[in-house]
């Protein structure tokens, strides 16, 4: 999986879960603020989601929760260009 | 982290009993009392695991829970009131602030005016806290502690609020340490810079004016328990196992406060720990027994290895406060029976 497939897979995972949380939401911007728009239980399920797809692509357990997830300046969530980033790191793709 | 550990040599577990709320409810059933659809409710029980759990009905108290594990464990061991030498009670929800609810429940079960008696008020960490005070009081010469650990948490929660009262299950436990050779080491933290993480406003002396309108029922600030939790649990089971020269290889099993399914799975993983070495379904079928959680997870799921022979456990406590803790302990063939329904 290339950076524009991950890419495509990770706004699917956030529209969806969008979705399940009835938030009307159609595309999400690079700098939406995930913590704005999502409560404290779609985050976990994000993460949740996102880790069991990455781990069925890619064939390892990625952890994407740490101590950080919900620290209004360190999360990853902070914008939807930061966590795609987060999860380019992780995964080992190229962030260019 | 501090680097002072408390080790003890002479003290052990000879049975813990576990007495859960005697009213099952199942989540999926009672979604619409929280204001929730069956949408939402789905993906509640998918991330946090929602299943159903075990509340008390009426009148009924943690001591109440706690009186009949310990009517059950004394009758197990063929211990009597007299042989226990403390009483030590550990609980968010006591009978009353004042007096301690350890000193009814020695009268109720017709202990000597010669046990010592005292309350705890720790929650998730507490069975951790409580198991290393009753060693304590061992290793110093008493001979038998018994430990009550639970809590009455569907009482201490708005029964309006979705994102905390339906992960609450209620239950007592009763715990006895004796003397015996074995060798166990805990580890202790706190941090009261999270003091309003998880707390009942309104509820003591002191009254934050934030707070002035707000109910004396538990609020929880989940993001912050959230990293709280990741950030130090996973520390703390290195450090505890590396204090007791053990690899987590050499570890029976993992007995975690049982907060929610994602976040056990996620130490787990995080850990790289044998999955069934960590069981992590009390909260699916229980709910989230608080103090009660791990030797509710015990009596829950693992009871049958317990009393069949030698295990090495490592327990870890982590909640309200903020208060953390682990032990490394060796038990053998203690009296573990399967979890009881209050009144069955």
């Amino acid at each position: 999986m290339d950076r524009h497939e991950l890419k495509a897979m990770v706004v699917r995972i956030v529209l969806a879960e969008a979705n399940e949380a009835e938030l009307h939401i159609n595309e999400i911007a690079e700098n939406d603020n995930l913590l704005e728009i999502f409560d404290s239980m779609s985050i976990v399920t994000l993460i949740m989601e996102t880790e069991s797809e990455v781990s069925r692509v890619f064939g390892k357990y990625i952890p994407l929760a740490n101590e950080h997830t919900f620290d209004r300046e360190k999360s990853p969530f902070v914008s939807m260009a930061n966590w795609l980033k987060f999860i380019y790191e992780n995964v080992g793709i190229n962030n260019e | 982290m501090s680097d002072k550990v408390l080790r003890f040599s002479r003290a052990i577990v000879s049975g813990i009993v576990t007495v859960a709320g005697d009213k099952k409810v199942t989540f999926l059933d009672s979604h619409a009392e929280f204001g929730i659809t069956e949408v939402a409710a789905k993906r509640l029980q998918k991330t946090v695991g929602l299943g159903t759990r075990y509340i008390v009905s009426g009148d009924m108290t943690t001591a109440d829970l706690c009186y009949d594990a310990a009517i059950k464990l004394m009758n197990g061991l063929g211990v009597s009131a007299s042989e226990i030498d403390a009483l030590i009670f550990v609980s968010q929800t006591p009978d009353f602030s004042s007096p301690a609810t350890a000193i009814s429940i020695q009268h109720k079960l017709g202990m000597s005016k010669a046990t010592a008696c005292f309350d705890i008020r720790l929650g998730c960490s507490g069975f951790v806290y409580g198991l290393s005070a009753a060693f304590a009081y061992v290793e110093a010469g008493y001979d038998n502690i018994l430990l009550c650990v639970g809590d009455v948490a569907s009482k201490i929660v708005d029964k309006n609020d979705h994102t905390i009262a339906p992960l609450m299950g209620d239950a007592g436990s009763a715990i006895m340490v004796t003397a015996g050779k074995s060798q166990s080491n805990f580890c202790l933290y706190s941090d009261g810079s999270g003091y309003d993480s998880l707390i009942i406003p309104n509820s003591g002396i002191r009254n934050e004016s934030r707070y002035s309108n707000a109910p004396a029922k538990l609020k929880m600030n989940g993001a912050e328990v959230f990293n709280f939790t990741l950030k130090n649990v996973p520390q703390l089971v290195y450090k505890t196992l590396s204090e007791s020269g053990l690899s987590k290889e050499e570890i029976d099993y993992f007995v975690l406060h049982q907060p929610n399914r994602y976040i056990l799975e996620n130490i787990i993983l995080k850990l790289q720990i044998d999955e069934k070495k960590v069981p992590h379904q009390t909260q699916s079928i229980y709910g989230n027994q608080n103090s009660a959680s791990i030797p509710g997870t015990i009596n829950g799921f693992l009871g049958d290895s317990y009393q069949s022979g030698e295990i090495t456990t490592f327990f870890g406590g982590f909640g309200i406060g903020l208060s953390w803790g682990g032990a490394v302990i060796r038990t053998n063939k203690i009296f573990a029976p399967k979890t009881f329904i209050y009144g069955e």
